[in-house]
């Protein structure tokens, strides 16, 4: 506001004062019956609004206005301390690691560039410190503290994550919507991918002046690194599968890319646990993609590690680690002295590579406690201590007509995929259902019979099937190998048949997790998601996840297909640093005009009404001498205590 | 159409239990309630005389001519109708509004009062509404089924013009010279023109009831403060400053005003009672009006 402005404006309050005063000084009209009583009044001294009756007041009232236009007006006092706001996006991704033969790596050039970036700024000017990788936060507020800056920024270590630039500038420059104008800066190796590079044009349009006004903050970027194009190998995926034959069988998937833009040859070596598995040299192409093939054969799980040679600019992604899950075939051993049962079984379970099978006649123990018994149409006195599979059926009848099996449990994990109806048997067992057994499939008929169960007790799983296989059509379904291997998966555990390499970034893994650990031994904050927690995972390597009764490991590589297009940089974002015209300021002062035009009203309003109370005093005074004079009586305190109008024909 | 004026039921039946009070002789018809000074006819006792010639010689006592041997004729005194004639103030000054309700309806609802108790005993009920001259009178007589016309007439009214107390009263007993009781409802502000009608209204004869009404504001105002004060019959206006001290002067003078009519009727022999809006009208008839022998 301009003290022209500020003076017009309280020029119009002022006269508004004015003419409320003198309006106000109009007194109230009444209309009465008669002014015969009135005259023993005294007479008014108003007169036609000619002048003020209070003009202290209103002089307080004017000063008032003019403090709290003043304080509008926002005026300043003392030395300027106004600055700029600017914000720097600092690269720290996964190609800050990059170190060119001969040279310092590229997260040093942006330390150093970063530092000559903060010593041409003035002193004065304010400096948001940001990360430019995806959900990283600010590393310094807005702050003058060159030292704190340069110690932050000497303090940043070049991730293994990949950036999102786009999006740390569109955040540096929602921190800067409450300046003037400010600096926007972006310091690191500015390698994006077409996606990012596309965003960033998006905001080069949405920041750049629109009609040279100058509103919009001053857009810089410092790449560091030179030019040319980086010689880089990498390993982009790591892959398992385990063979559906030969459950130790595994297939290997390994991707690789060159960066760069000649031929490389390079050697690759596979190890697990740290036990070489084999090498092979690989000829790749310049910005293509390449996929390897291995097999290998690994029961007992632990970690493959593959590894690119000879190192390159970017050491990070010439190696990648992935969990090879243990395996260890299920024992079934199955009760039957029927000839029938054992034919049908056979033939379900020999099918499954998971499984080692033994028919054993009732009676005879089996060497090694098994992971699965299934008893046929057997009732041991007691209960078996291990998880079980029954299979029951009625009393043989000629009469008996088959029953159709329809209602199929969709919920459970042993019949989540058994959606057949064409399933009928002969002979049903009567099944007993407790409170917490589970109904996985039962008869049609109303109510529905149950047929199938599956309960839970003593820490043991049980599956009751309630007829004879061998006296249905159930083994020529599909669905009955279906049943059974979910069944047995059911009790016992589930076999992992991929496996694939975890990408730096973010990441959500089984828990729980009371810490975890990264490779380079920090602490990396996480948050719970249910009995999974997701964290941020900025280095390659082994982080350990340490539960409240257990303790895993977890391998994470560099992430697959690194951005590759180098950010490039216009005239305008090279150029130096604009100096900003920063008003001069200083102290805020509408505080304290503030404070003190509310002491100036309420001088006003005192002002004001002793004024009133004191004339009408002066005129109760005047007129009650004048009574007194003419009738003797004075006005007595009770009757100005008791204002109210009685009856007066009760009053003596 | 109903009234405006509607006196509530259970006041109607409360006002069967009174009666107006005549404080003087009056010469309406033979027939009605009130006792008189007459002689003749009638149900109440009130002398002996000697029998001359001529006389009814059923009112003979023959009791007391067996024990003294003297004829003498028993009185008796007559009942006669009292005219009730209201005169009720319709100027300007009765029509100013306050936080009470307004004196003119107010008033009206007194003269309502006055002519049902006439009609409740079988008088004959005069409103006569006067301002500067005297306005066209409704009467009414026969018993309460003809109060509606009062209540419709009453309803009707409307305030105008000044107040000239004495011309009215002149036209009145020029209108009515017969005798009764009137009853003047007013704010008596034309103070003159009401020492002028009261000493007329006794010289012609009239049992006469001063009722003054008036707002608790006109007693006391309650605003405080430079006031522009415009008279309503006059519209002179007169600026004054108003203060908790003032009123009180102000009040004293209203109440010497008071004193002043209420001397005014009582030197001639009339009743007075002061009315304010701010009591409810039913408590000032049933309380007031009895306290002050208005009523009985």
């Amino acid at each position: 506001m301009s003290a022209g402005q500020a003076f017009a404006l309280w020029s119009a309050a002022a006269a508004l004062a004015l003419w409320l005063y003198l309006h106000h000084r109009r007194p109230l009209r009444r209309r009465v019956s008669t002014l015969r009583f009135w005259v023993t009044l005294p007479p008014s001294r108003y007169r036609r609004p000619q002048w003020l009756r209070e003009p202290w007041a209103f002089a307080a009232q004017v000063l008032f206005l003019l403090l709290l236009i003043v304080a509008l007006a926002n005026p300043r006092w003392g030395r300027a301390i106004e600055s700029r706001s600017v914000a720097i996006v600092f690269d720290t991704s996964i190609w800050s690691q990059v170190q060119p033969p001969g040279e310092s790596s590229w997260i040093n050039k942006a330390r150093d560039e970063a530092a000559r970036f903060l010593g041409a700024l003035p002193p004065s000017d304010q400096v948001l410190l940001l990360q430019a990788e995806v959900d990283a936060p600010p590393v310094l507020p807005f702050t003058t503290d060159r030292a704190a800056l340069r110690s932050a920024i000497g303090g940043l270590r070049a991730s293994s994550s990949i950036a999102d630039v786009p999006r740390a500038l569109e955040a540096a420059k929602a921190a800067l919507e409450g300046s003037r104008r400010g600096l926007l800066v972006y310091i690191g190796p500015g390698m994006l991918d077409d996606e990012q590079l596309r965003r960033v044009e998006a905001f080069r349009k949405m920041i750049e002046p629109s009609n040279g006004s100058g509103d919009r903050p001053q857009f810089l970027v410092r790449l560091v690194g030179g030019p040319a194009p980086v010689e880089n190998r990498g390993i982009t995926r790591l892959a398992l599968t385990r063979d559906a034959a030969e459950p130790d069988h595994w297939h290997l998937l390994t991707q690789l890319k060159n960066y760069g833009k000649t031929r490389a040859v390079v050697s690759l070596k596979l190890s697990g646990n740290g036990v070489p598995l084999g090498q092979r040299v690989l000829s790749l192409p310049p910005g293509e993609l390449t996929g390897v093939h291995d097999e290998f054969t690994w029961a007992r799980g632990g970690f493959l590690q593959a590894e690119i040679s000879p190192a390159d600019a970017l050491d990070a992604d010439n190696r990648a680690i992935v969990r090879v899950p243990s395996f260890r075939p299920v024992r079934v051993v199955i009760f039957t002295a029927r000839s029938s049962f054992e034919r049908e079984l056979r033939t379900v379970l020999s099918t499954n590579p998971y499984l080692r099978i033994q028919f054993l006649r009732p009676g005879i123990s089996p060497t090694a406690p098994p992971d699965v018994a299934i008893y046929d149409r057997l009732r041991p006195t007691s209960r078996p201590m291990i998880n079980s599979i029954w299979f029951e059926s009625g009393a043989p009848s000629a009469s008996s007509r088959a029953v159709r099996l329809t209602g199929w449990n969709p919920q459970h994990p042993v019949t989540r995929w058994v959606r057949t109806r064409d399933v009928s048997v002969h002979n049903p067992a009567s099944l007993e259902v407790r409170p917490t057994d589970t109904v996985l499939a039962s008869a049609e008929g109303f109510p529905p019979t149950p047929l199938m169960l599956a309960r839970e007790q003593d820490g043991h799983k049980s599956l009751i099937i309630g007829f004879d296989p061998a006296d249905s059509n159930f083994p020529q379904q599909s669905a009955f190998p279906l049943l059974m291997a979910a069944g047995v998966e059911w009790m016992t555990y589930q076999i992992e048949d991929v496996s694939d390499s975890l990408p730096a970034g973010e990441l959500d893994v089984p828990g729980p997790a009371t810490r975890i650990v990264a490779p380079s031994g920090k602490d990396v904050p996480f948050a719970r998601k249910g009995t999974d927690v997701h964290l941020l995972a900025l280095e390659t390597g082994m982080y350990r996840v340490l539960g409240p009764d257990r303790e895993a490991s977890i391998a994470v590589s560099a992430p697959p297909l690194l951005p590759s297009q180098r950010l490039t940089p216009n005239s305008s974002e090279t150029a130096s640093i604009e100096p900003e015209t920063v008003p001069a300021a200083g102290r805020d002062l509408w505080r304290w005009l503030v404070a003190l035009a509310m002491v100036v009203l309420w001088m006003e309003w005192l002002l004001f009404y002793s004024s009133r109370v004191n004339r009408q005093a002066a005129g109760g005074r005047q007129t009650t001498v004048a009574s007194q004079v003419r009738h003797a009586v004075p006005v007595s305190e009770r009757s100005l205590q008791h204002p109210e109008v009685r009856d007066p024909n009760f009053i003596a | 159409m109903p009234s405006p004026l509607l006196l509530d039921r259970e006041f109607l039946k409360t006002l069967e239990e009174v009666t107006l009070l005549c404080g003087t002789d009056s010469t309406g018809f033979i027939g009605a309630d009130h006792r008189s000074r007459n002689h003749g006819p009638g149900l109440e006792f009130s002398d002996y005389r000697r029998y001359s010639s001529g006389d009814d010689p059923r009112f003979l006592d023959w009791n007391a001519y067996l024990r003294l041997g003297k004829l003498f004729l028993k009185i008796f005194e007559t009942e006669r109708h009292v005219p009730v004639r209201i005169l009720l103030d319709r100027s300007e000054s009765m029509d100013c509004e306050g936080a009470d309700e307004s004196k003119f309806l107010y008033s009206r609802r007194l003269a309502a009062t006055f002519a049902y108790l006439a009609l409740l005993h079988l008088d004959t009920a005069t409103v006569v509404p006067f301002a500067e001259r005297l306005g066209k009178p409704l009467a009414v007589s026969g018993g309460r089924e003809n109060f509606w016309p009062v209540l419709q007439f009453l309803g009707e009214l409307s305030c105008g013009g000044g107040t000239d107390l004495y011309r009215a009263v002149k036209e009145f007993v020029a209108m009515l010279p017969s005798r009764g009781i009137v009853i003047i409802i007013s704010d008596f502000f034309d103070e003159e023109g009401s020492k002028r009608g009261v000493e007329m209204l006794r010289s012609a004869g009239h049992d006469f009831v001063v009722l003054q009404v008036h707002s608790a504001e006109e007693q006391r105002p309650s605003v405080v403060g430079e006031l522009l004060l415009e008279e309503a019959e006059t519209g002179f206006e007169r600026t004054v400053e108003c203060s908790p001290q003032s009123a009180v002067l102000y009040e004293r003078a209203f109440l010497e005003f008071s004193a002043r009519a209420k001397r005014l009727a009582m030197r001639n022999g009339g009743r007075y009672a002061r009315a304010v809006t701010s009591i409810p009208y039913q408590d000032f008839v049933l309380r007031s009006l009895r306290t002050t022998r208005v009523l009985v």
